[in-house]
């Protein structure tokens, strides 16, 4: 019988994202950074408006460094993006709330958390076993990759310092280059500190003085939230051709440099680790890329989430900004350090995020387990407990 | 190293791929009919036979990896419709090569077409092949609808002709070393056709109705 229905579509092409197109979403996307940095200006002008005592509490609530461990990874699930995190925590640096010190374990729990996406994201191959074993251990080698960077410098942190001596060592020099950094005298921190100060007038003039620092608080993260996200969407659509002759350079050339070179680049451009570490979850699955080729892309995504951090210390006028901003990147750097160049230590992640990959397709449960307890309870429980 | 940030579509790489391989098809062909008339040596031509089809089976898996990327990177604003309709051309290509290769087996086995009663309205019928490839190759690539309403209703009554031969052969008195490869030829020539059929298809039908060709419900048909 002859159907009779519309036609349905066919095979057409979509026209290549053009200049005009390309050059506009780039503009968003330098808008949405300014805003971005407006965000982070209001949060710490937000907090620094809450007055000492706020100061203290929070300053005892992370004062513990597992504390503040915690305290990274839960806020990043909760938020989902370590990006809107580490900008969190460089602005409360900038405002002198938190002390670097105490700011690097809340970054490492920051890094710890961001990992929560792509394994959700894995749970999406679940139908299919040996799908769902790649795609897991694809997931998990990130949270590895992490949770071993952790549990060896978080213990040499805490003992010599090392993260924040390296990371105050490498402020000095970009401070003996950009003198700038850390005053609140360059022209972009004037344009920055405008519209923040025309907010405080406004809501000062409203008679709402006593609400000032939970108002700009609130707007601050509302703004890191909205330009990171609209960063991210206008950069996806002008990076995705390169992203995918990036993904398919992977795949011919294999591992190595140029694979982490990819993950870095890719991660810098849309800002957001999460969606590097995302495509690479499939394509594992389907078996087209190992979990060892997959390997230095995500460390390159760690690395370039870091950038984020950088970012939002331009905004803040204390120098101690810019030395989270850059522990953030020290932590990560000295993680491929470790985990990288010897085989038998890259091997380590690798191989329990293969054994973690078995064990979830043998038991679901595990599944389960591991989300909700790494991501979920052990940080919840650790804050309690301390 | 930053070659690999260069900008492209995606889904361009793909075509000329498909249009590559369309063209390495002229070749596995030229190749399997000059060793099955005896134009040419058969150790030689099964050597760049074989050299073509391999790359033929190369570009056919990296189209799939190329996809799979697309449509990873891009998510939800990916054409789906497109993608399964590039993997579904990818494999129809891939299939003429193994016919191509499997017309130059008929020649390794001993066979020689060009010394028999027929071998004139067989070469009239491998130019006819030959010269379909070509114009598969341009439709396709200029994604030309009229051109492609013309030619498939041809290729389905060359199918028909094709069948003809081969039941006639099947069922004929002649010698089995007679017989055989000529409906094994017959055979082949129809599944090249066909499959150029389905990768013409691919320009006028909804994907739903890949592969099976009919004007009224053509994308182009009001």
């Amino acid at each position: 019988m002859e159907d009779t229905g519309a036609q349905p579509e066919g095979p057409t092409r979509k026209p290549f994202l053009g200049l005009n197109e390309t050059v506009g979403r780039l503009g968003l996307a330098i808008f949405f950074l300014y805003l971005f940095l407006v965000g982070v200006k209001s949060l710490e002008k937000g907090i620094s408006s809450f007055g000492e005592d706020f100061v203290d509490q929070v300053f005892s609530n992370v004062a513990n460094p597992i504390a503040g461990l915690a305290a990274g990874v839960l806020a990043t699930v909760l938020v989902q993006s370590s990006s809107v995190t580490t900008a969190t925590i460089v602005g409360l640096v900038g405002a002198g709330v938190l002390p670097v010190e105490s700011a690097v374990p809340m970054v490492m729990g920051a890094n710890m958390g961001t990992t929560v996406t792509n394994t959700l994201a894995s749970l999406g191959h679940v139908r299919q076993s040996a799908y769902f074993q790649r795609a897991f251990a694809a997931a998990t080698v990130h949270d590895y990759f992490n949770l071993l960077s952790v549990a060896i410098l978080l213990p040499l942190e805490l003992a010599f310092g090392l993260i924040t001596k390296i990371a105050e060592g490498l402020a000095d020099r970009v401070k003996g280059i950009l003198p700038e950094v850390g005053t609140g005298s360059s022209p972009i921190k004037s344009a920055i500190k405008a519209p923040v100060s025309w907010m405080t007038d406004l809501i000062e003039s409203f008679g709402w003085s006593a609400a000032l620092g939970a108002i700009l608080l609130v707007l601050g993260i509302g703004l890191i939230f909205l330009a990171l996200w609209m960063i991210t969407r206008q950069m996806k659509a002008v990076m995705s051709g390169r992203i995918e002759n990036a993904i398919n350079g992977v795949l011919n050339k294999g591992a190595g440099a140029g694979a982490l070179l990819a993950g870095l680049l890719m991660t810098i451009a849309v800002q957001s680790s999460s969606i590097t570490t995302s495509i690479l979850v499939p394509l594992v699955a389907a078996g087209v890329l190992t979990l060892r080729n997959a390997f230095p892309v995500t460390l390159g995504a760690n690395l370039g989430t870091t950038v984020t951090a950088l970012l939002a210390s331009i905004a803040a006028d204390s120098p101690d900004a810019l030395v989270i901003a850059l522990a953030h990147v020290t932590f990560n750097i000295l993680g491929i350090l470790v985990f990288y160049p010897w085989p038998k230590l890259r091997g380590i992640p690798i191989m329990l995020a293969e054994r973690t990959g078995e064990a979830a397709v043998r038991h679901k449960s595990i599944v389960a387990a591991y989300v909700i307890g790494l991501f979920i309870v052990t940080p919840i429980a650790i804050l309690l407990i301390t | 190293m930053f070659s690999i940030f260069r900008d492209s579509d995606q889904l361009e790489t793909v075509e000329q791929q498909l249009v590559e391989m369309l063209t390495n098809c002229q070749d596995t062909f030229r190749l399997g009919t000059a060793a099955v008339f005896g134009e040419m040596d058969v150790t030689e031509a099964g050597d760049l036979l074989d050299g073509v089809d391999k790359n033929l089976n190369k570009t056919e898996r990296a189209i799939r990896r190329e996809l799979l990327v697309h449509g990873t990177v891009r998510g939800a604003e990916v054409d789906q419709g497109l993608m399964l309709t590039y993997m579904s051309v990818a494999k129809d290509i891939e299939r003429i090569g193994d016919y191509c290769k499997n017309i130059w087996n008929l020649a390794q086995m001993g066979v020689n077409l060009s010394d028999g009663f027929d071998s004139d309205e067989l070469t009239k019928h491998c130019e006819r092949v030959a010269g379909l490839i070509k114009a598969a190759l341009d439709a396709f690539a200029e994604q030309d609808v009229e051109k492609v309403h013309k030619l498939i209703p041809g290729i389905k009554d060359d199918a028909q002709h094709y069948d003809r031969h081969l039941i006639e052969f099947v069922n004929s008195d002649l010698p089995g070393r007679v017989a055989a490869p000529r409906a094994l030829f017959y055979r082949y020539i129809k599944r090249i056709s066909a499959h150029l059929a389905n990768v013409l298809s691919s320009v006028v039908m909804p994907v739903d109705r890949l592969d099976f060709y009919k004007k009224s419900k053509a994308i182009d048909t009001e």
